[in-house]
């Protein structure tokens, strides 16, 4: 049986804020040498080697895995300064319990074979797996295929939650953590086989597209070259009154791209539309890079963010899982926001309010377990279906019966 | 709907909607810089938080390093730049030495340096401004906030320097440092020092007053080991004092005894003298007239026989007064009188006329002082000595005798020289004993008593006698001292000093 112990800090010294989110993480609770995984997300101001080796010296025995992001969001509330640090230990009562799959080398290209890869490996480690965790970079990658290519090794079924690494959304460099490496081009995957752990996921993201959609008239995969014929970005810079030339980091709170969802994921959305975020363009040629494939003829629109649907929505998704959750008893909450979810679109009060609305209903008498992150991108199933999401609140309650 | 003109063809609906388009488009980005700026707002609020609660937390600490780790996090977390160096400035040595940094490999931030810091100065940011660039290449940072805090001049604190930014190698998450960061920057620089100024204030203080603490404690402890020795010095002399009363006592037991035991004697010796000399005139005396009424009838046997009784009454006589003399010496009064022994001396040598007519005997008196004494006493010390150098003469020579007096000091310091048979040496401390004599009486007539009452007259005076030998077969020099006194001074209060060889 698997154990989830969390903490948040905003010490400045990475040695000292790893140390002190892990001890205050199992104060009480269980002790180092029973922690079998350490999850953690940080910002992008702290030394990420120091962390993963603090970490890993701390807890011997534990693989240690997690990505930058742009804030981090723990049972004590949302953080998004330069150095940002939330921990989830995780012991279980057997190693098996828990298994780690890393890809070194991932971008848009190779997201199938390399997703494939880790899910293989888990697999091959604890056939039992049922619920798989993701991080992978933010920069340049197909989600979907990420998807896909565990699907290929688990089938559908298997609920994949986590998200994409992100920096302070400058969109320039990300990093992902894996037995005591910083990766910058990488992806890791956590296996939990724990049969009586299960997983209820909600998603949403408050947009609402906006003027008329614009259709993709050249692109690849991922990659999308033209729009009504045009070079992709400057065309979207143009509109945006921004000059060609304009690096997507700080586009991303403005150019959230909406894409009509198929008709069977609307309801279960509460929205028609599920949104793509611009994480890197390619000024050679004025093409830019989805997270997902985008075939040519795909209407895609910009959205703006619409407050009262944000909250609306925000009330009716955690009725929904608390609806889900019924009698099962909360474990553990991971969390996955998006970048532009935090101090880019929600000055303090908004943001505070958002995370309370989201944690009470779960944790009326106090907040248990949570790691949460503000990322590029969030892995949130939704209506039994795997999917890769942008500029959502995605939150993964870990029930037991 | 009423006021939208229903008239328009196509292509002016088409171009209505483009127009219609084109403000939305405008409108999202005017939206996100009005989100920009909403959190610029923010920002400056959040900072002017952090300033707030560093002052707050600046206030409790205790030390100055304590101070700067402080300053290192409110600098981070106020301005969210990676890398802070605070720096203090030594104006005499114009040397910046690093107080505290963070985000920094030791080797990648210089610790020490001599680098002018720019007085017109209290922040800056660089680039742009290049007359901080010194201060900043010691950083190696590609962009930096610095903060200078100047101490007023009566002021002996020393200046700070904070330096705040961001590595070539952090451009990757980092933007352009904010012109709107300089203010709040040079103000949490103007607190740290001011802040940093107290704490050293402070500590000078904390060390004077630990140094007064030391100080006092040292006293105390003094002042402890003072009454400790008080109590030891009180207990010992209260024990020495016991000592002493009980030695005073049983000397007042001893002086009482003796006191009474002098009486006894002198009593004694009275009684004796008297008694033994009462019945000895009778011997001495029968015998004369045995003498005279029976000359005829007695043989010449007979009258050797009574020469021997009258040889023996006389001796037995002398005897007795020597005795006498002896005893006496202790217990005449102490009140003394003035003695010229010039006149004593010559009265001595008037007695001795008869004595030493037929002789050839010598004796030279030099000038001699006037001393304060008991006239009797001292006639008997310079008599006996006298006598004894004319008895033991040496036979066949001329008797040469001399006697000088020097004063040394507060002592007189008296000779009687002879050039008589002499003394050996070995007999310097049993001569003066009681019935010690050198010779038989029978080679030399004499009591035993003469240098033990010479020794005892000396001694009642607080002097000292002995003899020196001179060369073997020259003779004797007897010496005495006597302290050069007034009238009303006690003999018996006087210390008694060694002055052999004077």
């Amino acid at each position: 049986m698997i154990s989830f112990y969390s903490a948040s800090n905003g010490l400045i010294n990475s040695k000292r804020a790893m140390e002190s989110a892990i001890c205050d993480a199992i104060e009480g609770e269980t002790d180092l040498s029973s922690i079998d995984l350490v999850v953690f997300h940080c910002t992008i101001g702290h030394d990420l080697d120091v962390l993963t080796q603090t970490a890993s010296t701390l807890c011997p025995g534990a693989k240690v895995v997690g990505c930058t992001c742009a804030g981090v969001i723990g049972k004590e509330g949302a953080n998004e300064n330069l150095r940002a640090l939330a921990v989830m230990a995780v012991s279980a009562s057997a190693q098996q319990e828990i298994a780690v799959g890393v890809s070194t080398h991932l971008n848009g290209k190779s997201s199938f074979e390399e997703a494939r890869k880790m899910a293989l490996a888990i697999k091959e480690q604890q056939a039992g797996t049922n619920i798989v965790q993701l991080y992978a970079t933010g920069i340049d990658v197909a989600c979907d295929q990420l998807i896909a290519g565990i699907e290929s090794a688990f089938g559908p079924e298997l609920p994949i939650l986590g998200g994409t690494a992100s920096d302070n959304m400058r969109a320039e460099r990300t990093f992902q953590f894996a037995n005591g490496e910083v990766l910058e081009h990488g992806a890791v995957l956590v296996g939990y086989a724990d049969p009586s752990l299960n997983l209820h996921a909600a998603v949403h993201h408050g947009f609402s597209p906006i003027g008329t959609g614009y259709t993709v008239t050249k692109s690849l995969h991922n990659q999308i070259f033209e729009i009504e014929g045009q070079a992709a970005w400057p065309f979207l810079m143009e509109k945006l009154g921004l000059p060609a030339d304009q690096h997507p980091g700080p586009c991303i709170p403005i150019a959230g791209m909406g894409e009509r969802l198929s008709a069977d994921l609307q309801s279960a959305y509460h929205n028609e539309h599920i949104l793509r975020v611009i994480t890197k363009v390619d000024p050679s040629d004025g093409s830019f890079f989805f997270p997902s494939d985008c075939p040519e003829g795909t209407t895609i629109w910009f959205s703006e963010r619409n407050e009262e649907l944000i909250f609306q929505g925000l009330e009716t998704m955690m009725a929904d899982l608390v609806g889900q959750i019924g009698d099962e008893k909360i474990v553990a909450v991971y969390h996955t926001d998006c970048a532009a979810r935090g101090r880019a679109l929600f000055d303090k009060i908004l943001k505070e309010e958002i995370i309370h609305r989201m944690q009470h209903p779960l944790f009326p008498t106090g907040v248990g377990p949570w790691l949460g992150m503000y990322g590029f991108g969030e892995f949130t199933p939704l209506a039994g279906k795997n999917l890769f999401h942008n500029y959502t609140t995605s939150i993964y309650a870990l029930t037991r019966a | 709907m009423s006021n939208f003109p229903s008239n328009l063809t196509p292509q002016e609906l088409w171009e209505l909607n483009q127009q219609l388009q084109r403000q939305v488009e405008r409108g999202v980005a005017r939206h996100q810089q009005l989100i920009q700026l909403r959190n610029e707002l923010d920002d400056e609020l959040e900072r002017y938080h952090k300033l707030n609660e560093f002052n707050t937390q600046a206030l409790e600490t205790g030390s100055p390093q304590e101070l700067v780790l402080l300053a290192l996090d409110a600098y981070a977390h106020t301005f969210q730049l990676p890398r802070i160096a605070i720096y203090e400035h030594n104006t005499d040595t114009q040397q910046l030495t690093l107080l505290g940094q963070l985000g920094f490999s030791e080797e990648s931030i210089v610790q020490q340096a001599i680098v002018t810091v720019p007085k017109e100065h209290q922040a800056g940011i660089f680039p742009q401004e290049n007359s901080l660039s010194e201060l900043v290449e010691l950083t190696g940072l590609k962009e930096a906030l610095i903060g200078i805090y100047h101490p007023p001049k009566l002021r002996q604190s020393p200046p700070l320097v904070a330096i705040s930014g961001f590595a070539t190698e952090d451009a990757h998450f980092m933007q352009s440092i904010n012109q709107h960061l300089l203010p709040s920057y040079s103000t949490m620089t103007h607190e740290l020092g001011l802040y940093m100024e107290q704490l050293m204030l402070m500590q000078k203080l904390k060390e004077e007053i630990n140094e007064r603490k030391a100080y006092q404690s040292m006293l105390e402890e003094a002042k402890i080991e003072l009454e400790n020795r008080v109590i030891k010095r009180t207990t010992d002399l209260e024990n020495s004092n016991m000592r002493l009363q009980h030695e005073i006592s049983e000397r007042q037991a001893i002086e009482s005894e003796l006191l009474r035991s002098n009486t006894d004697l002198e009593q004694f010796a009275y009684i004796a003298s008297h008694d033994l000399k009462t019945p000895l005139r009778s011997i001495g005396g029968f015998a004369q007239l045995i003498g005279r009424r029976y000359t005829e009838q007695l043989d010449e046997q007979a009258h050797e026989y009574l020469q021997f009784i009258f040889t023996n009454v006389n001796q037995l006589n002398n005897l007795i007064d020597d005795l006498l003399l002896y005893s006496r010496i202790d217990s005449l009064p102490d009140q003394v009188e003035e003695v010229d022994l010039n006149k004593l001396l010559s009265d001595i040598l008037d007695e001795l006329k008869g004595t030493i007519a037929g002789l050839e005997v010598d004796i030279k008196v030099d000038e001699l002082p006037k001393i304060y004494g008991k006239a009797v006493q001292l006639k008997h010390l310079f008599r006996n000595l006298i006598d004894n150098a004319i008895k033991f003469r040496r036979p066949e020579v001329a008797c040469c005798i001399k006697v000088s007096a020097e004063q040394k000091n507060d002592r007189y310091c008296f000779r009687v020289r002879d050039n008589g048979i002499g003394i050996d040496a070995k007999f310097q401390n049993t001569i003066f004993e009681v019935f010690q004599r050198l010779h038989s009486v029978e080679q030399y007539q004499g009591t035993g008593l003469g240098l033990s009452i010479c020794q005892r007259i000396v001694q009642r005076f607080n002097g000292r006698i002995w003899f020196e030998p001179r060369n073997p077969e020259a003779g004797t020099d007897f010496l005495f001292t006597i302290p050069v006194q007034t009238l009303d001074h006690d003999y018996a209060r006087l210390e008694v000093k060694d002055y052999t060889g004077c």
